[in-house]
Formats: C-alpha cells, sequence, structure tokens
C-alpha cells in the first residue's frame, strides 16, 4: 500500500537528537554544494571550461539578478541569497535521484508494513524549509537594522507614513511581516513534499497494476521533469523573495538625505508586499 | 504546538537544519564566494578591457582608413591637375606650333609670290626686248623682201609662230 508521511522519519538516535531521514537529506545536499564549490574554486580559470561554467552559471545569475535589484548594498546579501538558491535548488533535486524515498528499511506500522526511506528531500521537511524562514526573517531584520539603525529600522516598520493611520497600518505590517515566515516555509514544503508524494503516487499507479506496467517507463518520467522545473523555481522564489524582503527592509538612503524620498519609498514597501503577490 | 507536531517539527530538528544551513553559507563564504566573486570582477575587467582595446584598435583603423582615402584623394586631385596642365601645355605647343606654321606658310607664299613678281617682271622686259626685236626684224624683212602674197602670209604666220612661245607664258603668269 502507498504510504505518505508527511512528518520526516526518524532513522536513529544520537544522543539527545533524533536523526531524521530529512536531516540524512539536508547533509548530502550541504555535502554536494561543498564538493561542487572545492571543485570549481581548485580548477577556476580566468577561461571558463565547460564544468566551471556550469558551476559559475547559477552563481554568477543569481549574482547579477542581485546585483540589479539589491540596490545599493546588494554586496553584502548577494551571498546568502546565492547560498539559499544554490542549497534549495539542491535540497529539492534531492528527491529526484534514484533511491531517494525508495531505498530504506520497513517498519510495521498500525500493522502495516510501510518502507522507512534512507533519504528525504530535505525540502520535503517543514524543519528545513522553516529553519530557512526563519534565517531569512531574521537576516532582513537584522540587515535593516544595521544598514538604517535601530532607531529608523523601528520607525520604518512601525509608524505609517501619515502618523495618524499608524493604528491601522501597523498591525497589519506587522502580520504581513510574520506571514512572510509562513508563505516561504511553507510554499518550499508544500510545493517539494506534494512533488514527492505525486511521484510516489505515480509510480506506486504504474507498477500496481500488470496491465499498465509499461506506462512504468515513462509515465513517472514526466513527472520527473516536471518536478525538475518545479524545484528549480521553488529555489528561485525563495531566494528572491528573500532578496525582495531585504530590499524592502534596507534603507535606500542614509537617513539624513531626502527625507521626502525615503517616506515614498516607505510608502511602497506598505504597498507591494510580494509576499502577496507570490504565495 | 499540537500543529508543529503534525508536521513534525521540534527545536532540535529545526536547530539542526538551521546550523547545517549556517555552516554551510559560512564554509560557502570563506572557500568560495570570496575567490569566485574576485574571479568574476577580474573577467569582468578583462573583458571590459578588451572592449575598449577592440574598440580602440577599430577606431584606430578607421582613422587609419580615412587618412588613406584623404591620401588617395589628394593624389587623385594632384594627378587630374597634371593632367590638366599637360593637356594645356600640350594645346599651347599645338597652338603656337600651327601658327609658326600658318606663319611661315604665309612667309613661304609670300616669298614665291614676290618670285613670281619678280619673274613676271623679268619676262616682261624680256618679252619687251623680243617684240621690240621681231617688230624691227619684221619690219626689216618687210622692207627687205617683195611683198607677195604668199611670203606675207608665211611671215605672218613665222611671226605667230614665234609669239605664243612668249607671250601665253607671260600673260598666264600676271
Amino acid at each position: 500500500m502507498l504510504h505518505v508521511e508527511i512528518r520526516a522519519e526518524p532513522l536513529f538516535q544520537l544522543g539527545p537528537m533524533t536523526v531524521t531521514n530529512s536531516m540524512v537529506g539536508a547533509v548530502l545536499a550541504s555535502i554536494l554544494v561543498l564538493i561542487a564549490a572545492f571543485v570549481f574554486v581548485r580548477r577556476a580559470t580566468l577561461l571558463p571550461t565547460r564544468m566551471q561554467s556550469l558551476i559559475e552559471f547559477p552563481i554568477e545569475w543569481t549574482a547579477q539578478i542581485v546585483e540589479a535589484n539589491g540596490g545599493r548594498h546588494w554586496r553584502s546579501f548577494a551571498p546568502l541569497i546565492v547560498a539559499i538558491f544554490i542549497f534549495v535548488l539542491l535540497a529539492n533535486w534531492i528527491g529526484l535521484l534514484p533511491g531517494v524515498g525508495t531505498i530504506g528499511y520497513t517498519e510495521v506500522v498500525e500493522g502495516h508494513e510501510v518502507l522507512v526511506p534512507f533519504v528525504r528531500p530535505a525540502s520535503a521537511d517543514l524543519n528545513f524549509t522553516l529553519g530557512l524562514a526563519l534565517v531569512s526573517f531574521f537576516a532582513f531584520i537584522g540587515l535593516g537594522i544595521r544598514k538604517g539603525g535601530v532607531m529608523a529600522y523601528l520607525k520604518h516598520t512601525f509608524i505609517a507614513e501619515p502618523a495618524y493611520m499608524t493604528p491601522l497600518m501597523t498591525p497589519i505590517h506587522i502580520i504581513s511581516e510574520l506571514s512572510r515566515l509562513i508563505s516561504l516555509s511553507f510554499r518550499l514544503f508544500g510545493n517539494v513534499f506534494a512533488g514527492e508524494v505525486l511521484l510516489a503516487t505515480m509510480l506506486f499507479l504504474t507498477t500496481s497494476v500488470v496491465f499498465v506496467l509499461p506506462l512504468a517507463f515513462f509515465v513517472p518520467g514526466i513527472f520527473l521533469s516536471l518536478e525538475l522545473v518545479f524545484g528549480f523555481v521553488q529555489a528561485l522564489v525563495f531566494a528572491f523573495l528573500t532578496m525582495a524582503y531585504i530590499v524592502l527592509a534596507v534603507p535606500e538612503h542614509d537617513e539624513h538625505e531626502e527625507s521626502e524620498e525615503h517616506g515614498a519609498n516607505h510608502a511602497s514597501t506598505r504597498s507591494t508586499d510580494p509576499a502577496l503577490g507570490a504565495a | 504546538m499540537a500543529f508543529f507536531d503534525a508536521f513534525g517539527v521540534d527545536v532540535f530538528k529545526l536547530g539542526f537544519q538551521i546550523f547545517n544551513f549556517l555552516l554551510l553559507l559560512y564554509l560557502l563564504n570563506r572557500f568560495l564566494f570570496k575567490p569566485v566573486t574576485a574571479m568574476l570582477d577580474e573577467r569582468r575587467e578583462r573583458l571590459a578591457k578588451g572592449l575598449e582595446d577592440a574598440e580602440s584598435a577599430a577606431r584606430d583603423r578607421e582613422l587609419a582608413s580615412a587618412a588613406r582615402e584623404e591620401t588617395l584623394a589628394e593624389a587623385r586631385k594632384e594627378a587630374q591637375a597634371m593632367i590638366a596642365r599637360a593637356t594645356k601645355l600640350a594645346d599651347d605647343s599645338r597652338d603656337e606650333i600651327v601658327a609658326n606654321a600658318r606663319a611661315e606658310a604665309e612667309k613661304a607664299v609670300a616669298r614665291a609670290r614676290d618670285e613670281i613678281e619678280a619673274e613676271k617682271e623679268r619676262a616682261m622686259s624680256q618679252l619687251r626686248s623680243h617684240v621690240a626685236d621681231l617688230a624691227l626684224a619684221a619690219a626689216g624683212k618687210l622692207v627687205k623682201s617683195e611683198m607677195d602674197g604668199g611670203t606675207q602670209r608665211r611671215l605672218v604666220e613665222e611671226f605667230l609662230a614665234e609669239m605664243p612661245a612668249e607671250v601665253p607664258a607671260g600673260e598666264a603668269k600676271s
């Protein structure tokens, strides 16, 4: 029977900590990223080889987007955005590797025999996506405070532009800030988890009946390629929403210059919250 | 917290994921982004420099070609001027030669005319003396011989036969 587990399954106990299969996925993704990074740094030349271009491309591409949209301080947070993009991309794509989600040990739960896979794509675990969302959340708040100062940040965040609107706007603003945490984490988790379920379902449906067995050779393939695209898009969305939040939180101008334009920027912060549009 | 429980979220797992990512971010920042940023910057710089060099080379080439074009145009103009000058010179000398020739010819004609005039004068004077002689001879003969019809006629014919040799030539040349 097809078994879907929304929680990451525990594999073994390590001291006080339960090691789950999604932790294995996260560590695997980190190791892959690091291996690629070390291979790249060791062999890097000014005239890139084909392999080097392959590794360089996502870095340069994301960095260019951050440079184009990140405003004045783009260099201070570009590494975070690029790292989120590459890490989430690999964490998503690990679920598409053969054996991930299908190789594991069997366990008896409520009388059924269920398969506990050794590796689960990290982004199909809410711990992973919520963790990243928290990092992103504290990054945009922290950068906002660091670039503008605590008082400026508090004023920017909690006092609406026409001051008499504050009682109405500030609660909305606080909710919208917090909703970013939820939308970031659940969007990624939902997409990747649903993708995993979809793949498992397709494989189960096509292999369970002998009559449609030939379909098993290409129907899951269609969904695998779709998941390849979704994994890419979700990594992109997570990384660039983080960037957008940072850009909105970091004042583009110094506090002393042009308070009028700062006000306009401030007002647009409220009206165009990308969390609402992209969710 | 039942909500988080349903998704298997607990502090340890969450903490592990955050720690894992921050560690990765630190390592990447240290070992990948700094050298890569430096390299990308250098590449961009070199590319920009290369493009600039290419542009300046193209500009130089354009300048050179313009200079060549100008030199060519100048040379062409000079050649044109030279040809014009030569043509003018040739025309001038032809005119001069023709004029000289004409003058020469006129001179020759004039000389010839003078000579003819002189010849005519000489012939006239000779003729005059001949006529006088003939008249004297004829008169002498008339006086000397008997004047019969046949003799008279023969004399006249003789006279006439002698005349054309001198007179028509003198008449034609005047």
